[in-house]
């Protein structure tokens, strides 16, 4: 096949687009691990259960979109808040206690997701339908859309940590425990909003992939996968090693893929990823 | 109780959820055991769930079946081997040397590998629900019967005759890049080779990782190539729809063809939307072939609240068959019961009469042969393409 100029640009805009939504769903994950240095394999149930509050209150319900979202944003903010008090705190600081929690968590919701929800395959119709064509590249508005969703959540998330008296209180715990909770910070408060605040991102990437992709309870493993490549590349912690690292991990994905194919690629994105762990072993923007 | 304790005891509990054989629903003093020993938790759950169900519903219809002088109440046994080959080989250990369990319906092309020569040393009759060809069904495993099509009995029975009727002249192929996706792309890619004849190519073939949402590269690789016909074998539903919405976004506008690992009609005309126009899928019955089936499909949207599952009607009537033949030949002994099962037919199957070929293809008569559908969507309908009798000597 004749590799031509036209194919490996629209395969960078798919590789673009595609990295953006891995940043959409990483970005809780770095959060929480972040702050609390709790790996949370529930992140992708969480990110389940968005997508699926959109197909049954939205879709199913005929709730209006932001009304729907709004709704998303009070359920995690609660559940995120009940699984911190509930499960995170007792064990915080143990971290293969935590693990093993959080794993235990993301079957809990999976199987019963599946009795619940059901096993066919669901989907959202379209926020944004449509494709916009530019120098001959395709883009499809949905993905658009959650690129621009992608693009204001880090944005937000980044104010929050770093202009804001909570990030600062984030911070100062991430930083030291022990001598943030002497100088008057609520270390239980400060959990509690980063978990909430990590599920709230989980739920609404989910949300905003929802018309992107089917669903099924099941859905959350890919990305969660996927996530956990990225924050380890980006450097546990960071937002803005996460958005570098989701950007390169999608361009590798689908350039590679249309240089090489599918199968090809895969190996490529692990290949580049290991060589930056070796020369970088924190990740991209961590700090050793 | 601390909340270390608490957690661990939630931790128990799912663990034994995730790991061990579901408890049957109602306990017979005399039991038919049957494995359901396939994925209910994973990204294929829905493929075993649908299979679960299909023998829960055969066995309310068996309800007392009588093997010698005794009578039997047939009980589902479900094993989770999350569509994985080695906890597939977990849990047919278990349900042999555990559990006493004898037959089974077991899912997957790729999971047959590893546990074959468990089933060549115990006898255990398996009703295995899986494509591919004759690496499963086969004379050195005379315990081994397929309940749907073949790769290759659908191929024979399809592809040249959708390439003629929609006029394709370039044939692609996606797939995943396991055992199963290998092999029907080598299938596609052999038959599609006989009609070079005729100007028909095989221009292209890309694999994915199972499990994948994004097809967009993949795809831009075939439609560079410019085919007018993508086949999608070895895809679950999921992945069918989104090859066709990303393929559409794209701009390609030709056909996608699709023969096995069909999971739900709706579910793809639902999630590809009108992307899914052309989408040809075999095995998919776009009206009810027997009233059999009609009353199936509302008995299980009444007890699962859902749409059946493409697996259900398949593993309905291999658990029914199967109970018909032992009950007949009046013994549990596999080994006599596989030789009466090979040489009977079933005309109750939900799709209409069946009985058993592939004795030249594979050597072994254990290969279903049923009425095998075709049906093309069209405005987000399923309308019938054709139907053939799936004839495999």
């Amino acid at each position: 096949m004749e590799i031509y100029l036209p194919l490996l640009v629209q395969g960078l805009a798919i590789g673009v687009l595609t990295g953006i939504l891995y940043v959409l769903v990483a970005l809780g994950l770095t959060l929480i691990y972040g702050i609390l240095h709790i790996v949370n394999f529930a992140h992708g149930e969480i990110y389940m259960l968005g997508a699926m509050a959109v197909f049954y209150l939205h879709v199913v319900g005929g709730l209006p979109l932001v009304p729907t979202l709004a709704a998303i944003v009070l359920l995690s903010v609660l559940l995120g808040v009940a699984v911190e008090r509930g499960v995170f705190r007792s064990l915080r600081g143990q971290w293969l206690q935590l693990v093993v929690a959080s794993v235990g968590i993301s079957l809990v919701i999976q199987s019963v997701g599946w009795i619940v929800f059901g096993i066919q395959e669901k989907s959202v119709p379209s926020y944004l339908p449509g494709i916009v064509q530019f120098l001959g590249v395709r883009l499809p508005r949905e993905r658009l859309l959650a690129a621009g969703v992608a693009a204001v959540l880090v944005a937000g998330l980044y104010l929050l940590v770093y202009r804001t008296k909570a990030g600062l209180a984030m911070r100062a715990i991430e930083e030291d425990e022990e001598t943030a909770r002497m100088l008057g910070v609520n270390a239980n408060r400060v959990a509690s909003l980063s978990v909430a605040l990590g599920f709230v991102l989980a739920a609404v990437a989910g949300a905003f992939v929802a018309p992107v992709y089917s669903l099924n309870p099941g859905m959350g493993l890919e990305p969660i996968l996927m996530s956990f490549l990225i924050i380890i590349v980006g450097g546990l912690g960071s937002i803005t090693g996460t958005v570098l690292a989701g950007l390169l991990v999608g361009v590798l994905q689908s350039v590679g893929a249309v240089l090489f194919g599918a199968e090809a690629a895969y190996g490529i994105v692990f290949v580049v990823m290991i060589a930056v762990l070796v020369f970088r072993p924190a990740g991209l923007l961590g700090q050793v | 109780m601390t909340r270390l304790a608490r957690f661990l005891t939630l931790a128990a509990v799912v663990a034994l959820i995730a790991g061990l054989p579901l408890p049957p629903a109602a306990h017979a003093q005399k039991a038919f055991k049957m494995g359901a020993i396939v994925p209910v938790s994973g990204p294929a759950a829905a493929f075993g769930l649908g299979v679960q169900r299909g023998m829960e519903l055969a066995a309310e219809d068996v309800g007392t079946m009588t093997v010698g002088s005794d009578k039997y109440k047939v009980e589902v046994v479900t094993y989770d081997t999350v569509y994985d080959p080695g906890k597939t080989v977990a849990a047919l250990n278990r349900a042999v040397y555990n559990d006493g369990v004898k037959y089974g319906i077991i899912i997957g092309a790729g999971v047959h590998p590893p546990i074959l020569p468990i089933i060549r040393e115990t006898g255990f009759l398996d009703l295995a629900f899986a494509a591919a060809g004759r690496q499963i069904t086969n004379s050195e495993n005379p315990t081994v019967f397929r309940i749907m099509a073949s790769s290759d009995q659908l191929y024979q029975t399809y592809l040249v005759s959708v390439v003629e009727k929609i006029g394709a002249k370039r044939v692609a192929f996606l797939g995943p890049n396991d055992e199963l996706g290998k092999n029907d792309g080598k299938l596609v890619k052999a038959q599609v080779d006989t009609m070079k004849g005729k100007g028909v190519q095989f221009v292209a073939e890309e694999y994915y990782e199972r499990g994948a949402r994004d097809f967009g590269p993949a795809l831009l690789r075939l439609i560079a190539h410019k085919p007018d016909l993508i086949e999608t074998d070895g895809s679950p539903t999921g992945s069918i729809a989104l090859i066709a919405k990303q393929a559409r976004e794209l701009g390609f506008e030709g056909y996608f063809l699709n023969s096995t690992a069909v999971l739900e009609a709706k579910a793809i005309s639902d999630i590809a939307g009108k992307a899914g126009d052309n989408i040809i899928a075999l095995r998919i019955w776009a009206k009810p072939p027997t009233e059999l089936y009609s009353q199936l499909a509302e008995r299980h949207q009444k007890k699962y609240g859902e749409a059946a599952p493409g697996t259900m009607w398949e593993a309905y009537a291999a658990t029914r068959w199967v109970a018909d033949v032992v009950q007949k030949t009046g013994t549990f002994d596999t080994k006599k019961v596989a030789e009466a099962l090979a040489q009977s037919t079933y005309p109750q199957h939900p799709f209409g009469a069946a009985s058993w070929g592939g004795e030249k293809a594979y050597g072994a008569k254990r290969q279903i042969v049923l009425p095998i559908p075709a049906a093309i969507l069209k405005g987000g309908k399923w309308e019938p393409f054709d139907v053939r009798a799936g004839k495999f000597d």
